[in-house]
């Protein structure tokens, strides 16, 4: 199965998206001098400290995500470049950019998680099996409450790959609704 | 039988109430000698339900639900030893706004407007057989009066509205009333005086009477019931705090893991919903585990424990279930399955923050709120949020959620609170000037750690964090006295109890529904009195 249509964003400046989630529109601004990745467990200490020093860098808590910001411009799309050979090395999880629901004003972090919940009468394991087929994604939990809903991990995960891939799964009949499963942060 | 006392104008309308006698012993009757006199009374003439309130040389006896006829029954059945103390017997009136009764004896408290000459005063009492009994001492137009001839009780209501009439002479006229008073159902806990949001006295410059009046809410219901549980989904609830200890919940099942609430950030602990995670500025909201232990006070602190603070709902037990850790930063699928976890053991839901719109967090609403409470639905209830704009937030703009704004100590919307279509109520809170005093709750008893880094009490809390445990409490509240309700019902019953405030800037509508403050401030004493049918 394809990844579904291909969401444009710049790697400058910020650009406005629509993305689809449970079968409505959700409209964000990319925001790619901030950075969100989590490290592969198997990428050297070296790595990391390589890019601290490259740029700044803050370590959400909780959340195991690193993030970093970076200058607009020419320096983003250099950080980008960097991120992007370390991601095809099988050194990060995942690397993507903030993005700003136009909605609430808050930030989210896109990860390598999508929400997936099939219809009534759906098997699960098998629904899951052709999406591991055609998607590549694997399950990372069954939801401790809903049945025949789960949260699986996109392999390859980079820029805005995981809501082209979740926007593409909720398109599925026998699916009810898929999302990716942002971090967001809270007003409080 | 309709009777109106009071001023030309405004009219006090009460009722003849069938079920009561007010009687006047000619000596000082003991106590003790009454209650002997009338016990078997009450077992024979009047019903087992028959009550008897006796205060100095006065006796009331209430009989509920009785017509007339019983109470004269008992007159009449009063032992004619006993009966000769009788000097006179009064008829009961109950006021038709409060349910109060008022017991009309034989003299009428009148005020002369100040022009009126003595002349003209005498005349009038004269033409209507009065005597003046006393001249107030502290009001010089003012006396109490006495018809010159014995008259019935409610002929000293006529009388007292023949000088409302005479409204060029008279200021106003009433029966100088024996009132029923009602005893508002204080806590004894040291800082309920600064809670204003509970019981709003006027003090350091805020509007006596501007609160969500929980005292006289809890003179009908003191502090709810332990079944009824609120869960405080947010970045966990220190449970050994003192004064919330007593009120966490337990799980009834002996052998389930979560003992009191769950932690959805923290796979290694999954079963300790305390706060864990503080960095510097301790103070700080976002990066310390602080904000769900002020919430939780406001809605269930332990009341009448003679510590600190009391919570609305104050026998009402407290779920925590933490979503954030630190940074105001969460996992969808974690919140949605905080919220589903709520669904099972709480029968509210309390969510003190905004985050943008997830499928997922809705559909684990839909959820709780369909199947929740054996399918009655839990009640879910969210910040209306702090940004100041004309958007309520998600998952407070949901159609199955409650939307909470806040409004201040002076009776008008808080600043700060979000405002549109979606919103339900606002319930008392801090306002944007922080010269208005803000919230007095729980805090972190660790030291420095909270919003109070010395003690375990904060009184700076506030936004519509605070409104919304708060709200969550007042249903609570309502849950407590008829637990059957569906989740729609009890939010009609807020909605329709709700206080219309600040109406000249509020803009009601023809359903009593404005766009600043929703259906108004939740008045937890109306809902209470709604409920109770």
């Amino acid at each position: 199965m394809p990844l579904g249509r291909r969401i444009e964003w710049s790697r400058t400046g910020p650009t406005a998206i629509r993305f689809r989630q449970r079968k409505r529109w959700a409209t964000a601004e990319v925001l790619p001098d901030q950075i969100a990745l989590r490290w592969a467990p198997e990428c050297p200490a070296t790595v990391r400290a390589g890019l601290r020093q490259a740029v700044q860098v803050r370590v959400a808590p909780g959340v195991d995500v690193t993030l970093l910001e970076v200058q607009g411009g020419p320096a983003a799309v250099d950080l980008w470049r960097r991120l992007e050979e370390l991601h095809a090395a099988g050194r990060l999880r995942f690397a993507t950019p903030m993005l700003r629901d136009r909605e609430s004003g808050l930030r989210q972090i896109l990860t390598d998680e999508i929400t997936v919940r099939w219809t009534a009468g759906q098997q699960v394991t098998g629904g899951l099996e052709r999406l591991r087929r055609s998607l590549a994604v694997s399950l990372v939990r069954r939801s401790e409450f809903v049945e025949r809903q789960c949260v699986v991990r996109l392999e390859r995960a980079f820029g805005l790959a995981t809501l082209e891939a979740a926007e593409a799964i909720d398109g599925l009949p026998e699916i009810e609704f898929a999302a990716a499963n942002f971090i967001s942060w809270a007003d409080r | 039988m309709a009777v109106f006392y009071g001023r030309k104008r405004e009219r006090i309308s009460l009722r003849l109430s069938s079920d009561d006698v007010l009687m006047r012993f000619t000596g000082e009757a003991a106590r003790m000698t009454v209650r002997k006199a009338l016990s078997g009374l009450t077992g024979k003439a009047a019903s087992p339900r028959a009550g008897i309130r006796h205060f100095g040389r006065y006796l009331m006896l209430h009989d509920p639900g009785a017509a007339e006829a019983p109470v004269k029954a008992v007159l009449n059945a009063l032992p004619k030893a006993f009966g000769r103390q009788v000097a006179r017997t009064y008829p009961v009136f109950i006021e038709e706004d409060s349910g109060l009764r008022l017991a009309a004896g034989h003299e009428i408290t009148v005020r002369f407007r100040a022009r009126v000459s003595a002349a003209r005063r005498a005349r009038l009492l004269a033409g209507l057989e009065l005597a003046v009994v006393r001249q107030n001492q502290f009001a010089s137009d003012q006396l109490v009066v006495a018809p010159t001839a014995l008259r019935s009780g409610s002929r000293v209501v006529d009388l007292a509205n023949a000088l409302v009439e005479a409204d060029d002479l008279v200021e106003f006229a009433a029966p100088n009333f024996f009132a029923e008073y009602r005893k508002y159902g204080a806590t004894n806990d040291p800082m309920l005086a600064r809670q204003w949001h509970l019981n709003n006295t006027g003090a350091d410059g805020a509007k006596a009477g501007e609160d969500v009046r929980a005292l006289a809410a809890w003179d009908i219901v003191p502090g709810g019931d332990p079944s009824v549980v609120i869960a405080i989904i947010d970045d966990g609830v220190e449970t050994r705090h003192p004064d919330l200890k007593a009120n966490i919940w337990r799980n009834p099942d002996p052998d389930a893991p979560d003992r009191m609430g769950r932690d959805f950030t923290d796979d290694e602990h999954p079963y300790d919903p305390n706060p864990r995670v503080f960095q510097p500025p301790y103070d700080d909201t976002d990066g310390n585990d602080i904000h769900g232990t002020p919430c939780a006070g406001v809605a269930a602190a332990a009341g009448n424990n003679k510590k600190g603070v009391a919570g609305i709902a104050y026998r009402c037990r407290i779920l925590p279930v933490k979503i954030f850790a630190g940074p105001s930063l969460a996992p969808n699928d974690r919140i949605a399955d905080a919220i589903r976890y709520a669904g099972r053991h709480a029968s509210i839901v309390s969510c003190s923050w905004g985050i943008p719109r997830n499928p997922d967090v809705e559909s684990a609403i839909e959820e709780v709120v369909s199947s929740g409470r054996q399918g009655r639905g839990c009640l879910v209830f969210c910040a209306a949020g702090n940004e100041q704009r004309a958007r309520i937030s998600f998952p407070a703009a949901l159609a199955n959620t409650m939307a909470v704004g806040a409004s201040n100590d002076q009776g008008i919307k808080s600043t700060y609170s979000n405002w549109g279509p979606e919103l339900d109520f606002v319930a008392p809170s801090s306002d944007e000037d922080r010269s208005r005093p803000s919230i007095t709750t729980t805090d972190l008893s660790r030291k420095n750690r909270g919003y109070n880094l010395k003690g375990a009490y904060a009184t700076d809390f506030g936004g519509t964090s605070s409104a919304t445990p708060l709200a969550a409490g007042v249903a609570a509240l309502v849950l407590s006295l008829k637990p059957q309700l569906s989740w729609r019902q009890v939010r009609n019953i807020l909605r329709e109890t709700a206080d219309k405030i600040d109406r000249p800037h509020g803009h009601y509508d023809e359903r009593g529904f404005s766009t600043r403050y929703g259906y108004g401030r939740l008045n937890a004493h109306a809902a209470l009195v709604l409920a109770q049918g």
